[in-house]
């Protein structure tokens, strides 16, 4: 066998921990690092610098650094060879030449209507035309090739990636936008490609770091407001019609308008819903309406909740009997007879005490959930102490405490609850991984429910890969959305833009002003 | 009144506490980066999945997190960042294992696996420090093409930046970090 190590394989050191080295030498070299006790102690302070390096240095942020990024460095390198050289360089990294543009009819903007939504860089790509599903890309034959050949000759990889984009082709666009470099041109047009295949996450990204780079350019805008429109974040697609609308493009800003004005809508319409939601849940908690049990497109578990806390306030026996029919309706609807049960256990518990802690409660903002249930056990309220450590934060409540309450009545919704609670801080991501792929395909409310909480944990798990976080975290918002529950969708908001936020800032501030604005309108 | 409604625990509840789990969470996500940065280089071209690699790393620290909760920064991914290292040399090892089982001509020496980690000689090591390191290169070109390649640029595009030959940017490369490791052991 022949190695393709370099003669003193030690040496090969720094290249390797670089990624410097050739395919075959550097797998030469894992095997030298296998048996190599000098390697094996240097390539832990290789590690441990390259870490710091990345940490203090990477991006140009240390004061005094003259870390130059590469594309500014090309540019530099291009002007140091020479003007004749650096113009051509020039063109083939920035994928543009001004004028000369070759027949539209290469991107299809001859044609009445665009058979896609998103936007081209391509400036004779990007004329208006009105979107149009059925027409165009499927009778568009393949772009000419030597009119491709001579793009190229140009350096122009942007334009070619569109012609084919034009066509409703993402894939053969590809190679050359790979090829195109991070121009906000081909970051735009990539932004299309990633609309194309579905990947909205992966536009926005593309879509905000060509924004990062040329503010204002509205293909990228265009692009960026359709990538969050389809992950369902409609007050930051708005933001973004919006500004395209008010540039005043013949064409582009009335369909913008159309489209913020259809995002509004339906985002109105899920804000009057859940308004309408919390009136009647917020009223019988506090005593002053009936309890809504048979309330349509609420998640039923978050009505039983509701309920709980309803219970949990009724502090008569009078108010408590009231509640008896309600919970019949709610056991009708959930199975079983768990809101009956809760009722007759707070009726046949001691009334002395019970309006006592009720009040303590609704007095403060942010109750003391623990020394809630303190004062109830030491009442003889079990059913309210219950109640208070289910509430408690989880790091504040003994498990064994909470578990065992929760057996005690045989309940198996108390039981169900406590035991979500106890498990949080140790069920392991790939015990989380199983409970989020059983729930694929899970129909009816309660499935919903269990599922929700298992794919918000799956988001919130320190451990989970952010790509993966982040998918299961837009399954579960659609999930939340079609269940109408608006809390777990503010949840799966915040901590996505948490997510997001260290990989992709753009979609990470989407995530955020979606849940800011819905929180204005349910707090007030 | 908003906050004492089943709808605002049931909101809270779905809230991560702000604990230590919360905080190695916002640890971890920063570090994931880092790590996959270096594990992509060391596993290029290779069948070691250098996703893997860094999960292993922020699982281990995860397990540890009692212990390195409270921790300054400097010592937690010091910490992690041996733990990938030392899973990268147990992936190694037990492949080179693999491969002389299955071609017995091959005389690989069974070498067991020492934990050369030593994460204390870097877990007191801050950013200031390693760029007042930084700042004390010598030659300025050394210095300069440390930078650069902190930067993100390859070889071939720091020789052309500083015009020189890449070998010689390999040697300042290397020299660099030879005075570095030499200059942050002073520190510690």
């Amino acid at each position: 066998m022949t190695s393709t190590a370099p003669p003193d394989p030690h040496a090969a050191l720094d290249r390797f921990v670089d990624g410097e080295l050739p395919p075959g030498e550097a797998e030469a070299f894992r095997q030298h690092l296998a048996g190599c006790d000098r390697c094996q102690a240097s390539l832990h302070a290789r590690v441990q610098l390259a870490g710091l390096a990345q940490d203090a240095l990477a991006g140009g942020a240390a004061p005094g650094a003259t870390v130059i990024r590469p594309a500014r460095w090309r540019i530099r390198a291009a002007a140091a060879v020479g003007v004749a050289l650096a113009a051509g360089l020039a063109v083939v990294i920035a994928g543009r030449l001004p004028g000369g543009e070759p027949d539209p009819s290469l991107w299809l903007a001859d044609r009445p209507a665009r058979p896609y939504e998103a936007r081209l860089s391509t400036p004779a790509a990007d004329r208006y035309r009105p979107y149009e599903v059925t027409r165009g890309a499927e009778t568009a034959p393949a772009p000419p090739l030597p009119a491709l050949a001579k793009l190229e000759d140009r350096g122009r990889l942007v334009a070619i990636a569109d012609a084919y984009l034009a066509r409703g082709a993402p894939e053969p666009a590809r190679p050359y936008l790979d090829r195109a470099g991070n121009t906000p041109e081909a970051l735009a047009s990539r932004a299309a490609m990633d609309l194309m295949l579905g990947r909205p996450e992966e536009a926005v990204r593309h879509a905000g770091q060509s924004l990062a780079a040329k503010p204002g350019y509205r293909p990228a805008q265009w692009n960026l407001a359709l990538g969050l429109r389809a992950l369902g974040l409609t007050v930051g697609a708005a933001r973004q019609l919006d500004a395209v609308a008010a540039a005043g493009e013949p064409g582009w800003s009335d369909e913008a308008k159309q489209l913020v004005e259809q995002l509004r809508a339906d985002a109105q319409r899920r804000k009057d819903h859940w308004a309408e939601v919390l009136e009647a849940c917020l009223g019988a908690e506090a005593g002053e309406l009936p309890f809504p049990a048979d309330l349509q497109g609420v998640p039923l578990v978050f009505l039983r909740e509701s309920f709980d806390e309803t219970l949990a306030r009724a502090g008569t026996a009078e108010r408590l009997k009231e509640l008896l029919p309600a919970a019949e309706t709610l056991d009708q609807r959930l199975g079983g007879d768990s809101a009956r049960r809760a009722v007759k256990r707070a009726l046949a518990e001691p009334m002395k005490g019970r309006e006592a802690i009720g009040r303590a409660y609704a007095e403060k903002d942010h109750p003391d959930f623990v020394a809630l249930a303190d004062m109830a056990q030491k009442a003889g309220l079990r059913d309210l102490e219950l109640w208070a450590l289910l509430r408690a934060p989880v790091g504040q409540v003994s498990p064994e405490r909470l578990v065992a309450l929760a057996a005690a009545f045989g309940d198996p919704w108390y039981a169900a609850q406590a035991e979500e609670r106890t498990a949080t801080g140790a069920s392991g991501l790939a015990l989380l991984e199983d409970r989020v792929k059983a729930c694929t395909g899970a129909a009816g409310s309660r499935f919903e429910m269990r599922c929700l909480a298992a794919e918000r944990e799956l988001v919130a798990h320190p451990l989970a890969a952010p790509a993966d976080a982040l998918a299961v975290g837009r399954r579960a918002l659609e999930r939340a959305r079609r269940e109408g529950d608006m809390h777990m969708e503010l949840s799966l908001l915040k901590l996505m833009a948490r997510v997001a936020k260290p990989g992709d800032p753009a979609l990470s501030d989407a995530y955020d002003m979606e849940h800011d604005l819905l929180m204005s309108r349910i707090t007030p | 009144m908003f906050a004492s409604t089943a709808a605002l625990w049931y909101a809270r509840s779905v809230e991560p506490d702000e604990g230590a789990r919360s905080r190695f969470e916002d640890f971890a996500r920063r570090e994931r980066s880092v790590l996959l940065g270096i594990a992509r280089k060391l596993c290029a071209g290779g069948s070691i999945d250098p996703e893997d690699l860094v999960q292993e790393a922020l699982e281990r620290a995860f397990r540890q997190r009692a212990r390195l909760d409270g921790q300054p920064d400097p010592a937690r991914r010091a910490f992690t960042r041996a733990a990938m290292t030392n899973y990268f040399l147990d992936l190694c090892r037990k492949r080179q294992t693999e491969r002389a089982t299955a071609d017995p001509g091959l005389a690989v020496e069974a070498v067991p696996a020492p934990d050369r980690a030593e994460p204390e000689q870097w877990a007191a090591v801050s950013d200031e420090q390693f760029l007042a390191a930084v700042k004390k290169l010598k030659p300025d070109k050394l210095q300069q093409a440390y930078r650069l390649h902190a930067g993100g640029m390859r070889y071939r595009e720091i020789a052309r930046q500083l015009g020189a030959p890449e070998g010689t940017v390999g040697a300042w490369l290397t020299g660099a970090r030879d005075q570095l490791r030499q200059l942050l052991s002073e520190v510690s």
